[in-house]
């Protein structure tokens, strides 16, 4: 298979806590702009298989599915179909939630929301929904309301200065997923105070991997890989004869092999601070931003999450970020199905180590 | 025919004059009560409204639903209750799954005449999206059962059967919404506005216009199947209703089968031809066309490529070109010729196999033109070109472009004009930039379906109400007979009278 590239940008409209892959990690050569997971996947298919590797931008990035079927079964063209409808799909949910283009739900949310509440997908509510508990179940530290922090520490950065208390406390009062007003019976979302902003960036690409899961299954797809080019990646069954898809990690500074994880009908997200810190009188701060505390959360490099769910995975490897490795090993115990990696920043000059939680090895 | 429309137009804002059109009169809603809605067809249609226009709209609730497929009775069900993510915890998964059983079982069927007649009493409204000719079974069975309708584009699929509906609607005092969803479209709206108004300056007279629909691809969708590769098998109560697996396979694809559809007239046509017709405000005179299935050789029998030309008589509004004598310098106005009807041409062309133009109209004025695109990038989606370059003046001095008016008139009076002026070319105007943000921000779904509750609950006809569907159907039929037989077929005017008040197909608001 061919060598996959993805070029990450900083000026991502979708991403709400500007979160940044640190991880990279390459099959065949490594490329130095590389720096989303990549997945290994078998070069030569066993007898009977054919595989087809699809992509489609969507979401300010490429989504790229590698699905594994069996001859006998399945034509090159069911596949190429199965995936055209999913990648269908992913482009219906973006006309929905995008928060960068007029006119979709999620827009209107944001210029409407405070005004009034309003009517949305079923999808949507439920995606909402979802990130109220993923909000609740991360103690508060992944939040989709958290933009205002985000813009702050945005301009301050440009401004090379820290942010007034003034104005913390300011973007901290329209912060918190607890003043959304969800009304499940009118599927109607609205905010509670003026100047919130909702802002799907750190979960789009996760729940669109599973609304892709779902419609692959309408078509019969027991066996694929996809990738959401930037940060996470969701498996289907796993390729003949393995165990799961494998997916390397690798570290960004020395590209050292991290970890390689093996999924299997689950999905994989990473969250973390690339090499582009800013400093202010000596002390560095990151993009990732805790909306408990309004500050860039400091301690943590990066984080991975393995989990049942693309939209889950997405959240939880924020939570991990956050909440830090008592947190995530605390999480992982009291839920079996998730997994994940941390790297602690272990300050100037020592080399960073990974915190491995129920991962085998 | 300008005067006339122009009342028309005006009549529109009456709601008293229209409500008699319709011998409809509405029932007393309250004012929180909800329209109560049943959905027939649950393919991707009819998915796009519940996701868009249906679910959000505090409204309506949808309180039953009916495919003669199992599959997508169950994906439409799953549109409106969607699944449990698969992180979600058990007993809320339970919950949804619960919900969803719970409406699968009591208001989902397969058969659209067993649901009117067991939900007959929880519902007020039928939303039909199913393939083109099967829409007048059932647009007369909802109507006779007492149901408001809407229906998807196109109506229906004959002249007779066009006509029939408008009677029906007459009869039960019932409407029929037609899915022309442009013509709740703000872009579209602005652009009506304007392009009716008698002396607009930006189009000038619109002579010719020409729309087109250009797609690359075979326009079939995939057959769902098992994780064993087989295809899914009807069940006897489906066979029942679609017939053998052969028919199924034509179903899911019905849009290239004349058993059907029309094709790339009656599916996407259709709405191009809608928008003319009200912008024109009438109906062609007549069509010729001509088509063929050149490039997706398989077993499809409507075309893949068709070329469509409408003539439209319309009454003179703008003068066109008038001759100023050589001798005297003055126009030389023949009140004869200037009072005669003009026509104005629409070509239309679709096709199958290059996307290159994709979807769009063009108005082309002596003026100005419209271009008018349906997608989601907002800020493309109208604006107006200017024909003329425009002249600005520069300042002698620094030869850079100036407003200042005494400077203009001194360059004006100095005999220089030529020196100390420039001709530049026009932006287009963005409608977008002309419109209230909060009504440009709702999708054309979102209007039309606020529109659609509205008129149960407060009485009145709908702007695409069963007349405008008529007027647009009639057109895709004759242009289908057109496109077969490669022949010019008139359309009689005579078609769209009824001894009885009908809507006015026109309506802007």
């Amino acid at each position: 298979m061919g060598k996959l590239i993805r070029h990450w940008r900083w000026d991502l409209p979708l991403s709400a806590m500007a979160v940044l892959l640190l991880l990279a990690v390459g099959v065949v050569a490594f490329a130095d702009d590389s720096k989303a997971p990549e997945s290994v996947v078998p070069e030569e298919m066993p007898e009977g298989y054919f595989q087809i590797i699809t992509s489609h931008p969507a979401m300010y990035t490429q989504f790229e599915f590698t699905i594994i079927a069996e001859e006998s079964k399945f034509s090159r063209e069911d596949m190429q179909g199965a995936a055209q409808e999913a990648f269908a799909a992913i482009d219906r949910l973006e006309d929905l939630i995008s928060t960068w283009r007029r006119g979709t739900q999620a827009s209107r949310i944001n210029s409407e929301g405070a005004q009034h509440s309003v009517g949305v997908a079923p999808t949507v509510l439920n995606l909402v929904e979802s990130c109220v508990r993923y909000w609740r179940d991360t103690d508060k530290a992944f939040d989709i309301t958290v933009g205002p922090l985000v813009e702050l520490w945005r301009t301050c950065k440009m401004e090379k200065r820290l942010p007034t208390e003034e104005e913390l406390t300011a973007a901290r009062a329209v912060v918190g997923s607890d003043k959304l007003v969800v009304v499940p019976d009118d599927h109607s979302v609205g905010f509670a105070t003026l100047g919130m902003r909702l802002d799907f960036g750190g979960i789009a690409k996760g729940w669109a991997l599973d609304r892709a899961h779902q419609v692959l299954e309408e078509y019969g797809v027991s066996c694929a890989l996809l990738d959401a080019g930037t940060s996470s990646m969701l498996a289907i069954g796993a390729p003949p004869g393995k165990p799961g898809w494998t997916v390397q990690l690798r570290h960004p500074y020395n590209k050292e092999l991290l970890e390689e994880a093996i999924i299997r009908d689950e999905a994989l997200s990473t969250s973390g601070y690339a090499l582009d810190f800013f400093e202010v009188n000596g002390k560095k701060y990151g993009h990732i931003i805790d909306p408990r505390t309004g500050m860039p959360t400091q301690g943590t490099l990066y984080a991975m999450a393995i989990g049942s769910s693309g939209s889950q995975t997405e959240a939880l490897s924020k939570g991990f970020f956050i909440n830090g490795i008592d947190w995530a090993q605390r999480y992982c115990e009291q839920h079996p199905d998730t997994r994940g990696l941390i790297v602690p920043d272990p300050g100037p000059g020592e080399s960073p180590k990974p915190v491995r939680i129920n991962m085998a090895k | 025919m300008d005067v006339s429309r122009r009342n028309f137009i005006k009549a529109a804002g009456t709601t008293a004059s229209v409500m008699v059109a319709t011998g409809w009169s509405p029932l007393a809603y309250a004012q929180n009560e909800k329209v109560r809605l049943a959905i027939i067809g649950t393919g991707s249609q009819n998915k796009f409204h519940i996701e868009n226009g249906i679910a959000g709209n505090p409204q309506i609730q949808v309180t039953a639903m009916s495919d003669v497929l199992r599959p997508s009775l169950v994906t439409g069900l799953k549109t409106l209750i969607p699944d449990a993510t698969k992180d979600m915890p058990a007993d809320q998964a339970a919950a949804i799954k619960e919900k969803q059983n719970a409406f699968y079982k009591d208001h989902c069927y397969l058969n659209y005449r067993e649901m009117l007649d067991k939900e007959k009493d929880n519902i007020d409204a039928v939303l039909i999206a199913t393939p083109f000719k099967t829409h007048y079974d059932i647009v007369m069975d909802c109507l006779d059962a007492g149901k408001h309708v809407f229906c998807e584009k196109t109506m229906a699929d004959t002249y007779e059967r066009c006509r029939n509906i408008v009677t029906k609607c007459h009869e039960t005092g019932k409407f029929v919404q037609c899915g022309h969803q442009r013509r709740y479209s703000p872009e579209y709206i602005h652009a009506a506005k304007g392009f009716m108004d008698n002396l607009n300056p930006r189009l000038g007279r619109v002579q010719y216009i020409e729309a087109q629909w250009h797609r690359n691809g075979d326009w079939r969708r995939p057959l769902p199947k098992k994780a064993d590769g087989t295809e899914y098998q009807l069940s006897e109560a489906e066979q029942a209703l679609i017939g053998d697996q052969e028919a199924y396979r034509k179903l899911v694809n019905w849009r290239i089968y004349e058993e059907y559809s029309a094709g790339l007239i009656s599916e996407l046509a259709t709405h191009h031809i809608e928008v003319i017709n009200w912008m024109l405000g009438t109906p062609p005179r007549r069509v010729w066309a001509t088509g063929g299935t050149d490039y997706w050789k398989d077993d499809r029998d409507t075309y893949d490529n068709v070329i469509l030309v409408f003539e439209y008589d319309v009454n003179s509004r703008h003068t066109g070109f008038i001759p100023t004598s050589p001798v005297t310098g003055i126009e030389q106005i023949d009140p004869v010729k200037m009072n005669k009807p003009y026509t104005v041409r629409f070509t239309w062309t679709g096709t199958l196999q290059s996307s290159l133009k994709g979807e769009s109209i063009l108005m082309c004025g002596d003026k100005g033109s419209y271009i008018l695109r349906e997608r989601l990038d907002r800020a493309q989606r109208g604006c107006v070109f200017q024909e003329e370059p425009k002249k600005i003046w520069l300042d002698p001095e620094t030869m850079q472009p100036t407003t200042d008016e005494k400077i203009i008139s001194w360059i004006k009076s100095s005999g220089q004009s030529q020196k100390y002026s420039k001709l530049v070319d026009v932006d287009p105007v963005l409608f977008e930039n002309e419109l209230d943000p909060a009504a440009f921000d709702k999708i054309s779904d979102v209007h039309q379906f606020e529109a659609f509750a509205k008129h149960i609950k407060e009485g009145g006809v709908p702007r695409t109400n069963q007349m405008c569907g008529l007027m647009a159907s009639i057109c895709d039929i004759a242009a289908h007979e057109a496109s077969l037989s490669k022949q010019v077929v008139e359309i009689d005017p005579a078609i769209y009278k009824f001894d009885f008040e009908t809507p006015d197909p026109f309506l802007l608001v």
